[in-house]
């Protein structure tokens, strides 16, 4: 994971309609928890975090500078308003470099499938991997090739390629990724019956119409 | 159409729709997801028919989940008759949605595919909706 320094300031506020101020005028309201740190409320700039995000991800250290001192830390949580899509707050956790973690990291699949070329789909079941690791030896993505997948062939959670520096927590029998046959269209036999005593239908009403034609001559 | 199979109380009150969804606001399954963008009570029906126009489109190439349940009924008295004696029988059944509720996830398609689809359902029902994309982890 790599590492980027973020600057954060106390807060002492913990009022809604304050923290509504503060996102007025640009900053969300966080705090700060874990290894050596009681719980901080703190605020960030959002137009510097909006920038990080989107250079880095948020699978990254954020190292927060809080009163002169750094902070190593992980994002646990980050609440967005699921209308405007605007960060609300966040949760950092301050971690120790030299202490294992328990965080989750996205799974991404790259490549086309023999399977998907024979005319199979591609089907992604899990998109992110529960894994405990020292911070500095997490991977920031697991990416799984699936250019050798065949049709019906599974890779699971055993089969990925991950350092031997980090432990997955996922159970190793979960599936990741999957080839499968497209659902078959029923082919609706009944309405042909249907349309060929329709058809039959039609011949023998017309070669009454026909008969009574003559009968009437 | 989706109804409950049994209920512990068979009418309920109205309530309220204030505020905006607590959950079921990101893209769990899918790629993308059909957001509700404003309050409303979404009948059975409506899903039904939201349900036909994406099935069409997705039956052979990918998947479709439905992320809302029409899980309150809504009673209404017959035509014509006079007020009172007691409540009406049970009508139909609503979901209750309230802004960002992710109604809909479709796998499987193109996002212009998803985009026109999109547009398609929210004519079938009583509300805006937007297309959203799957997003990173945290």
């Amino acid at each position: 994971m790599k590492r980027v320094p973020i600057e954060v300031k106390k807060r002492d506020v913990k009022k809604k309609s304050m923290l509504n101020n503060y996102r007025r005028q640009g900053l969300i309201p966080a705090v700060a928890y874990g290894e050596g740190i009681d719980p901080t409320p703190i605020v960030l700039n959002r137009k510097d975090f909006l920038r990080t995000l989107r250079t880095e991800g948020v699978n990254v250290i954020f190292d927060l500078t809080l009163d002169g001192k750094g902070y190593p830390s992980i994002i646990k949580e980050l609440q967005k308003d699921p209308v405007k899509d605007t960060i609300l707050h966040i949760d950092f956790m301050i971690v120790d470099i030299n202490k294992p973690v328990t965080t989750v990291i996205p799974v991404e699949t790259t490549g086309t499938s023999k399977g998907e070329k024979l005319g199979g789909l591609l089907e992604q079941e899990l998109y992110e991997l529960e894994v405990e690791a020292l911070p500095l030896d997490l991977p920031d993505k697991v990416v799984v090739d699936v250019t050798d997948l065949g049709m019906h062939d599974v890779v699971f959670v055993k089969d990925l390629n991950i350092s031997d520096k980090v432990k997955v927590l996922t159970h190793p029998d979960t599936p990741v990724v999957s080839v499968v046959a497209p659902a078959r269209e029923e082919v609706p036999a009944a309405v042909e019956g249907e349309e060929v005593e329709a058809a039959e239908g039609e011949e023998k009403k017309e070669e009454a119409a026909a008969s009574s034609e003559e009968k009437k001559e | 159409m989706l109804m409950p199979e049994r209920v512990k109380h068979r009418k309920q009150h109205r309530g309220r729709m204030k505020g905006k969804a607590k959950g079921g606001t990101y893209v769990a399954f899918g790629d993308f997801g059909i957001q509700a963008l404003e309050p409303a009570w979404i009948t059975a029906r409506q899903i039904e028919a939201s349900r036909l126009v994406l099935i069409q489109s997705v039956r052979k190439v990918g998947k479709l989940w439905i992320r809302v349940f029409p899980d309150k009924p809504v009673t209404k008295k017959p035509a014509e008759t006079r007020m009172g004696s007691g409540k009406g029988d049970v009508d139909h059944w609503v979901a209750v949605v309230k802004p960002g509720r992710i109604l809909f996830e479709i796998s499987g398609v193109s996002r212009e595919k998803a985009e026109e689809l999109t547009k398609q359902v929210g004519f079938k029902l009583p509300i805006k909706v937007r297309l959203v994309e799957r997003e990173e982890v945290i």
